[in-house]
């Protein structure tokens, strides 16, 4: 810290790493406070111990203990995905609850319609439903600030019990399944359930399924190499001038199929995936614990968490959106269309958060139906951490998954220590005050603040407007 | 910045130190846990009353006695399975609601004993456990692992309605009921049959809330029965039924409790409680425990009833002078009937 040299070189190397400090730091801190607590109020520092152990020992190496850990991290990810849009919106969607419950509503209605439905077609189809719930119950919240100028944080509070409600009038009456003496509704048909990745050998035998992969693997093979070819393009353009004067158009570095490289490189990804898959998952495939509960929700959050950041970052549609919520009268000047962004931003988050739902009927539910009760709490510790990971979908799959994973272990850390499991709560809120008082770490830690380790504004977006 | 990685590096060979000694010997003793349903532990109902049971004969027997509170109900196969990844021998689950999950872990570990409060899996009417064509699911079924502890609620609930009739003076009295399932359709069902024995002209109300966990909502529900003339509330519905209690207790009127003696658990209404129809769920899993302990536990269904003690009329306590004789007399002969097997609570599976 003293010589000068030695903090050049440190922030030269960790440079990439300098926005993760703040928050390590913040759940360091929070650990040794949690600790400190534990001690106290147990008068044993031994218990300290076996409380953390257990802890780590049950988010991540107990038997199916990673598993149970990013089951629990998906219907964060999703709901703090929507907040997040929220955030950036300006908008305080504090209703992902409440959309969370209609879009498992809706999934459970659309997966039972139909059935005998193809998984390619009645899974998609079940998905876009909960996301449709979602973004509707949600778009009224938002239609009624856009025109009325009602609160969000109001409206969306009270359609939370709206939902609960219905939710609850839909699974003791028209949805209930007339066979079981529990109060639930009747299952979804197989071919809408979200696989198991136990399962997915078996589900790619049938060559519809192994088709639906194989379109994933496609687009997947679409995206990258247009992203490799916009890379290479770029790196082009950026030669020197003398180069480049009037024949930018023919820069582009050779490619075998040319000017069609990226649909080729989709096209053979996806016919290797539709031949080969279903072949090597026999063969050989890692998920045998026929128990495991981790399902293919995880792949799904992470592609939701990049589809958030393309739109945010990448579009027309995101910049607009991002506009709205940094200064509305300036977007309004520039031109945009308030009323049309805050619904599209709200039903963005709502669709987002029905998704959550969804999953967790669609791949969780051991019933795989909408039993009453559906109570979770994800919603509002998803706006914990979509504040704790600044907006970022990048730093929302981490922070989700830090939560997740915290939610899973305390069960054992209890079992193994005797310290309730709602010492948990304690560490979670601490982080969330750590990285919102970041002045409190550097004094901690004595870091310089004018180095500004992390832009922390995460209440830029609903405190600008109202 | 290397007092910063300093502080880093001790972390590190801290978390590895705590990791080395993660490894730790059990101490032979039986090891039983309990998974609440979402009620929690301390919900002044059956997940209490059986952890006390569970507690009781944790000490009388030495065993290693733990319990996991479910926080939704994606959660109950995952907190059965943390007490079978730490080798528990026994565990239990408290409620009709972790029937499935119980079943799917008991398939899983068939070497350990579990018992479920409130849920049959026989007759299994289309359940997944296991089909309607098998004769006993306990047996056939591969459940050879699992104990149902199950109660006639409705044995109970005939005896509340004959004291509710007998201390009502508008003839009406009601239930707020929670969910629809079967331990609760069981209490209402047998609460409206002891009335009407009790008083041909009986009215009897009742609204099943599906939730148990909502005070609010049960009071409304007891209110707009108050107004429809009822006077001896029933809260047979947990938290939710506790709801139906408050409104009597600040109307006046008379309130009957549930599963527990709740002028113990729920002193806020003891005014008004004439007295509870209480399941002894701690006793069933005391006596469940004890017959594991023994090794003479049996998988299938046992059943709590008036002639085993295992349900039955809380004390009057306050009301004690305000039931009348006549009242106390109707309730020894309905119990009697109930025993000999002359009076039919009028439930039917």
């Amino acid at each position: 810290m003293k010589t000068a040299s030695g903090t050049n070189r440190v922030r030269l190397n960790w440079s990439f790493l300098s926005p993760l400090l703040l928050p390590f730091l913040a759940l360091v801190t929070a650990l040794l406070v949690g600790a400190l607590v534990i001690w106290v109020t147990s008068g044993n520092l031994l218990t300290v111990f076996d409380a953390y152990v257990g802890l780590v020992r049950g988010a991540l190496f107990k038997e199916r203990g990673l598993s149970e850990s990013f089951i629990a991290a998906v219907p964060y990810v999703f709901l703090s995905l929507a907040v997040a849009v929220g955030f950036k919106a300006g908008l305080f969607n504090i209703g992902v609850e409440g959309q969370f419950y209609i879009g498992a509503i809706s999934a459970v209605w659309m997966g039972q319609l139909l059935p005998g439905l193809p998984a390619i077609i009645h899974l998609p189809l079940t998905l876009l439903a909960g996301a449709a719930g979602g973004a509707v119950w949600a778009a009224i919240p938002g239609y009624l600030k856009a025109r009325t100028g009602a609160h969000e944080v109001i409206t969306t509070i009270m359609l939370n019990y709206v939902s609960f409600r219905f939710t609850e009038l839909m699974v003791s009456g028209p949805l209930k399944d007339p066979v079981s003496t529990a109060v639930q509704t009747a299952p979804v048909a197989h071919a809408a359930e979200v696989w198991l990745f136990y399962d997915i050998p078996a589900r790619l035998q049938d060559p519809l399924n192994a088709l639906a992969v194989a379109l994933c693997a496609a687009f997947i093979g679409f995206v990258v190499a247009r992203a490799l070819r916009r890379r290479r393009e770029r790196k082009a353009r950026n030669a020197p001038m003398v180069l480049t004067v009037g024949r930018a158009n023919t820069r582009r570095a050779p490619t075998v199929f040319g000017r069609h490289s990226s649909l080729s490189a989709a096209l053979i990804t996806g016919i290797l995936t539709f031949i080969f898959l279903p072949l090597l998952t026999r063969l050989w495939w890692p998920f045998t614990d026929r128990y495991d509960r981790l399902h293919i929700g995880v792949l799904f959050a992470v592609a939701a968490a990049i589809g958030v950041w393309w739109l945010l970052w990448k579009t027309t549609i995101g910049f607009e959106l991002r506009t709205v919520g940094a200064n509305a009268n300036a977007a309004r000047y520039a031109g945009m269309n308030i009323t049309r962004n805050i619904v599209l931003a709200m039903a963005i988050s709502g669709g987002l958060a029905g998704i959550a739902g969804t999953i967790e009927v669609l791949g969780v539910s051991i019933c795989r139906c909408l039993p009453l009760f559906f109570s979770s709490g994800y919603g509002f510790d998803s706006i914990a951490i979509s504040l704790l990971a600044n907006n970022n979908p990048f730093g929302i799959l981490g922070v989700s998954f830090l939560f997740g994973a915290m939610r899973n272990g305390a069960d054992l850390m209890e079992l193994s220590s005797g310290v309730s499991k709602y010492i948990i709560s304690l560490i979670q809120a601490l982080i969330l005050l750590f990285v919102s008082a970041p002045p409190i770490i550097r004094w901690l830690f004595r870091i310089r603040s004018e180095r500004k380790l992390i832009d922390v504004s995460v209440t830029g977006g609903w405190g600008g407007k109202a | 910045m290397r007092k910063l990685h300093v502080s880093l590096s001790a972390l590190v060979v801290a978390a590895t130190l705590l990791a080395a000694c993660a490894g730790g010997g059990s101490s032979g003793k039986l090891k039983v846990g309990l998974v609440t349903d979402t009620g929690g532990v301390n919900d002044k109902s059956f997940n209490q009353s059986a952890w006390e049971g569970v507690q009781k004969a944790a000490k009388e027997f030495n065993f290693d006695a733990k319990f996991i509170e479910s926080k939704q109900p994606t959660d109950y196969e995952k907190n059965i399975d943390q007490f079978a990844t730490e080798k528990y021998d026994v565990i239990l689950t408290v409620g009709f609601l972790m029937g499935d999950a119980t079943a799917a872990k008991a398939l899983q570990y068939p070497n350990i004993k579990f018992a479920i409060i409130d849920n049959a899996y026989f007759p299994t009417k289309g359940a997944k456990v296991c089909d309607d064509t098998k004769k006993d699911c306990y047996s056939d079924g591969g459940l050879k692992n699992v104990t149902s502890l199950m109660f006639q609620e409705d044995q109970v609930g005939f005896l509340a309605g004959v004291v509710a009739a007998g201390v009502s003076k508008t003839g009406t009295v009601c239930t707020v009921a929670g969910m629809e399932i079967p331990p609760v359709v069981r209490y209402v069902t047998g609460y409206e049959s002891g009335a009407k024995w009790m008083n041909p002209n009986a009215k009897t109300l009742h609204v099943y809330i599906p939730s148990f966990v909502d005070p609010t909502k049960g009071k409304e529900v007891g209110n707009s029965m108050i107004d429809q003339g009822c006077d001896v509330v029933f809260g047979a519905g947990g938290n939710t039924g506790n709801g139906g209690l408050l409104a009597a207790k600040e109307k006046g009127l008379a309130a009957i409790g549930v599963d527990v003696d709740q002028y113990n658990t729920y002193p806020e209404v003891k005014d008004a409680l004439v007295t509870s129809a209480m399941k002894n769920v701690d006793v069933a899993v005391y006596e469940y425990l004890k017959s594991v302990n023994s090794k003479t536990e049996k998988a299938g269904i046992v059943t709590a009833n008036i002639n085993n003690n295992g349900i039955g009329l809380a004390p009057y306590h306050d009301w004690n002078s305000k039931v009348s004789d006549a009242v106390k007399a109707k309730v020894k002969e309905a119990t009697d009937g109930l025993i000999k097997g002359t009076i039919q609570t009028g439930y039917k599976p």
